[in-house]
């Protein structure tokens, strides 16, 4: 058995909730108005496809990581692929994890930006949600999982407020006509909601410590299944309430905040509250890509510890993620249409081919 | 926090560790067992040495027929009147009445005493000095007879104590009003009478190397978790101090994160409180002289817990629930939200509210941090200004300080009223939250200094700082948030509602981790049901 | 680990020393409640007027009772929106805010030469929300802003509950930014806007300086194309549009009393519906127009009209559906006069047959001026209000 770092088991409901938190606070705030850059307002299929696509990645997730109990993908690529190739590839893991959440980082970033504080320097919201979620990563896995069932409740619930405030402004109008040039348009949307929903790969580094790892696969469509939901609610309110305006907006969802106006102007300007809980959602993305890329680059280099790492990391991700991109544009740009074909490839390709490849080889499903 | 606790550590190491001589920790301080002779005289003097010339150290020698004794004790903690008419007359007199049964040898004249004597409920043979000098000092009186080696502990206590009264701190509308005193006996008499139970376990210790203070674990068996249980005891064999003087002290060396601003350990004053905590899975720590009585493992939720919730209908005590959750809100959340809507982002308020405020604001010379901050700081003052005062002059303080500075400063302009109003909200908040104002305080000031900086963004990252480190928390291995993370559905009939006693079913399954089920197979209460059971007022008819 | 302190000591000393950028404290923003955009007199700029809230007077007032205005009215030019804002900052010396704006008056001048980047300037924006009403008036914005309006204090407020009042009697709609650009999104839809005009000889004292002796009266509608102003709509054809569009939703229509041809009685409008089926048959295209309305008897000159005979009301259901459909023809022959899609028809027949669509998209600026379009009219008299009987002289 190889030294598993981490001596937390966190149950199988908090893995579920912490995979939701992993794909939810960007997918919600990027992918309508990515996916309705192309799918208009069939959107909502997209949408229903992505949620498919992200069962079945996560069902090869699960397959893969239940074969080998109690290992990563860092520790049983060696297995399948033997050592100098399986280390190279598993290499890939943690360099993903770090630029994957530099690009998260970025994100949010600019998120607080643009629609709070355009004075501020972007420095100061990295420092910040680097420093807070690497206190969670130094502090370990059960806290993360638990703060979470903390803050993804609240989440949730702020998410359907601002749709439920907002039930009166549809437009039903705005849906019609359905599947308008056939079914291509939403599958072209659906393209750049693929890496969000691929983001169930990190699982392929949780999956030893649940408590019981052999329901991975139901944890994951489970979780898919509440992302793919709660995806859905906000899509189809943005495109009742925006129509056509949902693809040219930064933060659609933002804007829906905005639009809330209840009680004589009382429950106005929600906004606010979005950034109150975004951060916290944020932090928890951000939280959960930090701890994978720390425990990942620690298993790589067989470490008896991770937590020196998580200074050292946290100082990476923070440096990286103000230099890698000059601005927004080159951010949204790389994001809709450079970045995820090789997302995917390390977020599903990989995963498949060593599933596939373990089970021709015969390495691994056994119980041990 | 753990760097802060890490450096804590190194500096303790660098000091030269404490002489570890063979302390045996039933035996106390003395390095080894002095024995007692059979020789009076020899005693009297073991223990004269021991005690030196205290003042209320009485010897009172007599005969018992023709053998030599004497009696040990100390004044002011035994009870003479009873020593007088209990022990001391009917060995002078009834002894010399019993004369005529032949007394054989020494050891014959200690049962004699022992069975035809002896008027008094509880003694224990004592054959070594410093369990003789332990009794002593807990208010025994020491009956030595020449030529015997053994002698009699023979309870005595009657020092002066504060009568069973009402706790000013837990006071309550509704049920039981007495409180724990400072009589370690009486305390544990109060708890037994509230469970009668064999399965209620009351475990002795002394602590303390000078001041050889008792106390007392208490759980009940088959409820409580034994690892908890065994915890709770390693924790306390391992304190090594000169002196317990309250149950504080016991919890600063027993508690789970002594850096944490949150208290890992709960007290009560009130048996029925403790009883409820024990009934639940907790672990209980008493202490002799104190009447703060530890409970443990204490979880986050009991911040929000208060007897009468569970005394009063299930509506009253969910209402309070939501109150002190909105207590705990504010007072830890207004003044940072006060501060970033002010400063930061205005629009959130409706816009006569905005302009209102803005107009009350003009010409005000402080930021709106530097504002709540002195006020805040100068409503702590007059709350710990009042606290120790005789109650006139508290309210002398209360009533200065509210209304006269407050008053003048908004009229003057020195401070703004939203100002004023946020910080006394805060104050009265803080109130309604049972006693965990330094806490809240801290947490006041950390998040408003983060808020000053970059407004809600820099609030949030606060927030979810304090909530890492709550989750992280543990007490006595139970996750100190729980039941709320871990999420715990069940549990949450009792913190987010007090659910009806009926459909409470369970304890709390992190504490009571063996025995869960705390209610039988009741289903929900209701009038009888079919013809057979008509209720006493009988038909309506009948009424009519 | 000393390191670990050392960084969280750096951490919060760097936030401490460095911090407090976006930092404006309530009472030091100039808080707009209206923002006003006008054709400059000098060429190619455009000048902008905002209306910016005095909290100090706002208090004072509610001291003193009765209402004193509490704003104060800034103007100054520059190339486009953000550069005259920034030039006004100069005059009004606080941080604007434009998060509680609740209405943007567009002057007829520029509104001709295109209001998108106006448009561009509030979505774009971190503070105004898309609910901002916006307004066109024939006419300068500078000077609506400039007019006390005297039943509120912030006057921005009050000219927008004047649209909300008149959208709820359908003299004119009330739109916001969002309903604009949502307009604009569509390729055949045509924007509109809510009309204002200065209207009112009221005779005031001369040495009250900013009032011209004017108030800003809503009524009618503005009508785009793009971002161009091209016409107007009455407030005939305004109601006409908005039976189309079913945002009627309340009240008046004056009909011919059915006892006596020459007295009047007015009916409340208490529901209106409408739906718009398309239909394409032959490769043209019908629209049809359904309008269904229900109302009580508001209003009645003491003639001998039997409202409660058998019959009566069908006749009076009968003119008020007359009336409705003048309306709403009117409101058509403006349109197509404009040629300007104001109802959405081509959306509709978008959303219905998706498929022929893109050929008729392409054509709609030649096919809408010519549009078949038919109005079923539906009107029904529910209540006739607390009397059955006018009282009439005599009797």
């Amino acid at each position: 058995m190889r030294i598993m770092l981490e001596g937390g088991v966190i149950s199988n409901r908090q893995a579920t909730l912490l995979v939701v938190s992993t794909i939810l606070p960007t997918s919600i705030m990027f992918l309508p108005a990515l996916i309705s850059g192309e799918a208009k307002q069939d959107a909502w299929i997209s949408i229903i496809i992505l949620t498919a696509f992200g069962v079945l990645v996560g069902l090869i997730i699960a397959s893969l990581g239940t074969r080998f109990p109690g290992q990563t993908i860092i520790h049983y690529s060696e297995d399948i692929l033997g050592r100098p190739l399986g280390k190279a590839v598993a290499l890939i893991y943690p360099l993903f994890f770090i630029y994957i959440n530099a690009f998260i980082i970025r994100e949010f970033a600019e998120f607080f930006i643009i629609s709070f504080m355009p004075e501020t320097p972007i420095s100061v919201f990295i420092i910040g949600l680097v420093f807070v979620a690497g206190y969670a990563v130094y502090s370990g896995l059960e806290p993360l999982a638990r703060i979470n069932e903390i803050i993804l409740p609240l989440v949730l619930i702020l998410i359907l407020l601002i749709v439920g405030m907002n039930l009166l402004q549809i437009d039903t109008n705005s849906f019609f006509p359905v599947l308008e040039k056939g079914f291509l348009p939403p599958l072209k949307g659906a393209y750049p909601g693929l890496v969000f929903f691929a983001e169930t790969m990190m699982m392929l580094m949780f999956i030893p410590y649940l408590r019981s790892p052999s329901g991975a696969k139901r944890t994951i469509t489970l979780a898919v299944l509440i992302l793919g939901f709660f995806q859905l609610l906000v899509t189809v309110m943005l495109i009742g309430v925006f129509g056509g305006l949902v693809a040219g907006m930064s933060f659609p969802l933002l804007q829906l905040a905005r639009n809330i106006s209840l009680a004589r102007g009382i429950f106005h300007r929600m906004e606010h509250f979005i950034l109150v809980i975004w951060v916290a959602g944020g932090f928890i993305k951000v939280g959960v890509f930090y701890y994978c890329a720390v425990l990942a680059t620690a298993q790589w280099l067989n470490l008896r510890s991770y937590k020196a790492l998580v200074p050292l990391i946290g100082v990476l991700l923070a440096v990286l993620s103000v230099i890698l991109w000059e601005n927004v544009v080159q951010l949204s740009h790389q994001i809709a249409e450079v970045v995820p074909p090789y997302f995917l490839t390390v977020e599903v390709a990989i995963p498949f081919i060593l599933l596939v490849l373990a089970w021709i080889r015969g390495k691994g499903g056994k119980r041990t | 926090m753990r760097s802060i606790k890490y450096l804590f550590r190194l500096w303790r190491k660098r000091k030269p560790s404490k002489t570890k001589s063979g302390t045996d920790k039933t035996g106390g301080p003395y390095n080894q067992v002095q024995m007692l002779s059979p020789d009076l005289s020899v005693n009297l003097k073991m223990i004269r040495e021991k005690l030196g010339n205290s003042m209320d150290f009485i010897i009172r020698e007599f005969n018992i027929g023709k053998t030599r004794a004497a009696l040990v004790c100390i004044d002011g903690l035994v009870d003479k009147e009873m020593i007088e008419s209990h022990i001391l007359q009917p060995m002078l007199i009834y002894a010399r009445m019993a004369e005529p049964t032949p007394v054989k040898g020494e050891k014959e004249l200690l049962k004699f005493i022992e069975d035809n004597t002896l008027t008094v409920l509880d003694y224990q043979e004592l054959s070594s000095l410093d369990k003789l000098l332990d009794k002593i000092f807990s208010g025994y009186t020491i009956l030595i007879i020449d030529g015997i080696a053994v002698t009699l502990a023979i309870e005595t206590i009657g020092y002066e104590a504060r009568d069973v009264t009402e706790p000013e701190t837990e006071s309550v509308v509704r049920g039981p009003r007495e409180g724990f005193t400072e009589r370690l006996q009486v305390n544990i008499a109060l708890l037994r009478r509230k469970i009668k139970s064999p399965d209620l376990r009351l475990e002795r210790m002394t602590l303390g190397e000078v001041t050889r203070t008792d106390i007392c674990i208490a759980y009940i068996r088959g409820i409580a978790d034994d690892k908890i249980v065994d915890e709770v005891k390693k924790r306390l064999q391992r304190i090594e101090i000169d002196g317990i003087l309250e149950s504080g002290y016991i919890e600063g060396f027993i508690e789970d994160a002594p850096f944490s601003l949150f208290p890992t350990v709960g007290n009560t004053e009130k048996p029925d409180v403790l009883a409820g905590k024990l009934l639940e899975g907790r672990v209980a720590i008493f202490v002799d002289g104190s009447p703060m009585v530890l409970t443990l493992p204490y979880l986050f939720m009991e911040n929000l817990q208060a007897s009468e919730d569970y005394y009063s209908r299930w509506p009253s005590g969910s209402i309070s629930r939501w109150l002190r959750f909105l207590a705990i809100f504010f007072t830890t959340l207004l003044p940072p939200l006060y501060v970033a809507v002010i400063s930061y982002n205005p629009e959130l308020l409706p816009t006569i509210l905005m302009i209102t405020v803005a107009a009350s604001r003009a010409g005000i010379p402080f930021p709106p941090v530097l504002e709540v901050t002195l006020l805040g700081a100068i409503f702590e003052i007059l709350r710990e200004a009042g606290v120790r005062q005789p109650r006139p002059v508290g309210q002398a303080v209360s009533i200065v300080g509210v209304l006269v500075i407050g008053q003048a400063a908004i009229s003057a302009g020195i401070v703004s009223a939203p100002g004023v109003m946020i910080v006394a909200l805060t104050g009265i908040s803080s109130f309604a939250v049972p006693a965990q104002t330094a806490a809240y305080v801290f947490i006041r000031l950390f998040l408003l200094a983060l808020t000053a900086t970059t407004g809600f963004f820099g609030l949030t990252i606060g927030i979810i700082i304090l909530l890492v480190h709550l989750t992280s928390l543990r007490s006595f291995g139970v996750p100190y948030m729980s039941p709320l993370a871990p999420i715990n559905v069940a549990g949450w009939k009792d913190l987010f509602l007090r659910a009806p006693w009926w459909a409470m079913v369970g304890r709390p399954a992190v504490i009571a981790r063996q025995n869960r089920k705390r209610i039988g197979s009741v289903t929900m209460p209701g009038p009888p049901r079919g013809k057979a059971e008509k209720p006493l007022g009988g038909e309506d008819e009948d009424n009519a | 680990m000393k390191k670990a302190v050392l960084v969280i000591l750096l951490l919060g000393s760097m936030l401490l020393v460095t911090g407090c950028w976006s930092w404006v404290e309530i009472e030091n923003r100039a808080i707009v409640s209206a923002l006003g955009v006008d054709k400059a007199a000098e060429g190619e700029r455009l000048e902008v007027t905002v209306q910016i809230i005095k909290p100090g007077e706002i208090q004072s007032g509610a001291q003193g009772g009765g209402i004193s205005p509490a704003v104060a009215v800034y103007s100054d030019s520059g190339y486009d929106l953000a550069d005259a804002l920034r030039n006004l900052g100069r005059q009004v010396g606080r941080k604007l805010t434009f998060s509680k704006l609740t209405v943007l008056v567009i002057g007829e001048g520029i509104a001709g030469e295109g209001t998108g980047s106006i448009m561009d300037f509030i979505f774009r924006h971190y503070e105004p929300d898309l609910r901002v009403k916006v307004i066109v008036v024939r006419g300068r914005a500078k000077e609506v802003l400039e007019t006390e309006i005297p039943t509120d204090k912030v006057w921005g407020l009050g000219l927008d509950k004047l649209v909300e009042a008149t959208r709820l009697h359908a003299r004119a709609p009330a739109v916001s930014v969002l309903d604009f650009l949502k307009a604009v999104s569509s390729k055949t839809t045509s924007p509109v806007a809510t009309g204002m005009e200065m209207a009112g000889e009221k005779k005031k004292p001369a040495e009250e300086e900013v009032a011209p002796g004017k108030k800003p009266v809503v009524t009618g509608t503005a009508v785009f194309k793009d971002y161009k102003l091209t016409g107007w709509l009455d407030e005939t054809e305004t109601r006409g549009l908005l039976w189309i569009k079913g945002e009627v939703e309340g009240g008046v229509i004056v009909i011919p009393s059915p006892g006596n041809q020459s007295r009047l009685m007015a009916l409340e409008i208490t529901y209106a519906r409408s739906k718009i089926e398309p239909q394409i048959k032959d490769g043209r295209i019908i629209v049809t127009v359904k309008i269904s309305e229900e109302g009580n008897i508001g209003e009645v000159e003491p003639d001998n009209v039997e409202i409660d005979k058998p019959g009566t009301l069908e006749i009076i259901e009968a003119r008020k559906k007359k009336v409705i459909e003048k309306e709403v023809l009117a409101a058509i022959a403006r349109a197509q006069e404009l040629n300007a899609d104001v109802f959405g028809f081509g959306e509709a027949v978008r959303r219905k047959y998706p498929r022929k669509w893109p050929q008729y998209e392409k054509k709609w600026e030649e096919l809408f001026p010519l549009l078949d379009i038919r109005v079923e009219v539906e009107a029904k008299i529910r209540r006739v209000g607390l009397i059955k009987k006018p009282i009439i002289p005599g009797s």
